[in-house]
C-alpha cells in the first residue's frame, strides 16, 4: 500500500474490501480491482472499474498491484461465498506484518525528528561547566563571550547589595553548525 | 564552531521589582511574505542584517544583579556581584530592551511607525 503521507509503500492491516452489493453485479466479472481502500476517505471507486482507471491503481507501483488485486480476488471470493454478512476482512497473513501492528499510526513529523537527529550525531555539548571547563576549546568560548560583555558594557563589579534579589547566571553551549543559527 | 552563551535564570525575577515591561512585537511569516511582495513590486533593494549578540545591546532601566558567571569566580572578590546596565539572555525585560534601543534609532533616523 502506498502511504502519500510518508512516501512509502508499506505493509499494512487496514485494508477493507468495499464490495457493497454483491447481488447487484456477477463478481466474476469484477475480479481485475475491487475497491481498495486505506481506512481513511478515499471515494469508493466504481465496481466495474478496471484496475487501470481505479484512483488507487495509479498510485501502487505495478508489483503491488498484482498484489493488491490478487488479495482483491480473495476478498471478492470471500464476500461471494457468505453474501452480506461481512464486508470487512482482513487476508492478510499475521505473520508477514512488518513492525508491531498496533502501534500508532505514525505522521511525517515522526520522520523530521528522525532526520533532525542525524545532525546531533556529530555534535559533542558539554553538559556542564566543569566538562567545558576541561576543554580549551570551550575555555576560548566562554572568554570570547565575556569578552563580548565587555565591548558592549553589560556589567559593573559591585559589592553585594543588601536585600536585593541576585539572580544566577549559566552557562550554554552549543555547537553551531553554520554562522545563522 | 563552538559557541558558549551566559544566561541569567530570568525565572526567578519577580514582576514590579525586577522588571515591569515585557512586551516587545516579532515579525511573524505572513509580515516578511508582505514584505518580500512589496519589495518585489516597487523594486525595491532589500538587505538582511544581523545582530551579534544583540540582547547585550539593550539598555537596562531596572536594577538588576546577577552571580558571576560558574567557573569565573573571582577570588579576590568571592561576595562581589554585577549590576547590569545592559540586559542578558534570559532576563525577562531582555527582548524588550532590545526592542527600544531599536526602535529608538530608527524613530532618530526619520523612519516611521507604521
Amino acid at each position: 500500500m502506498y502511504n502519500s503521507e510518508t512516501l512509502c509503500v508499506e505493509e499494512s492491516m487496514h485494508v477493507k474490501f468495499g464490495d457493497k452489493e454483491p447481488g447487484s453485479e456477477t463478481p466474476e466479472q469484477d475480479e481485475s480491482f475491487a475497491d481498495i481502500q486505506v481506512t481513511e476517505d478515499t471515494p469508493e471507486p466504481d465496481q466495474t472499474n478496471d484496475s487501470e482507471d481505479s484512483p488507487k491503481a495509479e498510485t501502487t507501483s505495478e508489483a503491488q498491484d498484482e498484489v493488491a488485486s490478487d488479495e482483491a480476488q480473495d476478498g471478492s471470493r470471500q464476500a461471494n461465498q457468505s453474501k452480506n454478512t461481512f464486508n470487512y476482512k482482513s487476508s492478510h497473513p499475521e505473520d508477514q506484518i512488518i513492525g508491531n501492528k498496533d502501534s500508532p499510526r505514525r505522521t511525517r513529523s515522526y520522520f523530521r525528528q528522525e532526520e533532525s537527529m542525524i545532525g546531533l550525531l556529530s555534535v559533542i555539548e558539554p553538559a556542564t561547566v566543569d566538562e567545558a571547563l576541561s576543554d580549551g576549546g570551550w575555555i576560548l568560548a566562554m572568554q570570547e563571550e565575556l569578552n563580548q560583555f565587555q565591548r558592549n558594557d553589560v556589567w559593573d563589579l559591585v559589592s553585594k547589595p543588601h536585600q536585593k534579589n541576585i539572580i544566577g547566571t549559566k552557562w550554554v553551549f552549543r555547537n553551531k553548525l553554520n554562522e545563522q543559527s | 564552531m563552538n559557541k558558549a552563551r551566559l544566561v541569567a535564570q530570568g525565572y526567578i525575577q519577580q514582576e514590579g521589582i525586577d522588571y515591569t515591561e515585557t512586551f516587545a512585537p516579532v515579525a511573524r511569516l505572513e509580515a516578511i511574505r508582505l514584505l518580500l511582495s512589496h519589495v518585489i513590486n516597487h523594486g525595491i533593494i532589500l538587505y538582511q542584517m544581523d545582530v551579534k549578540s544583540v540582547f547585550l545591546n539593550g539598555v537596562i532601566e531596572e536594577e538588576v544583579y546577577v552571580k558571576k558567571p560558574p567557573g569565573f569566580e573571582d577570588l579576590k572578590h568571592p561576595d562581589h556581584v554585577y549590576k547590569l546596565k545592559k540586559s542578558l539572555y534570559g532576563l525577562k525585560q531582555a527582548p524588550r530592551a532590545w526592542y527600544d534601543k531599536l526602535s529608538n534609532f530608527l524613530i532618530k533616523n526619520h523612519f516611521k511607525r507604521g
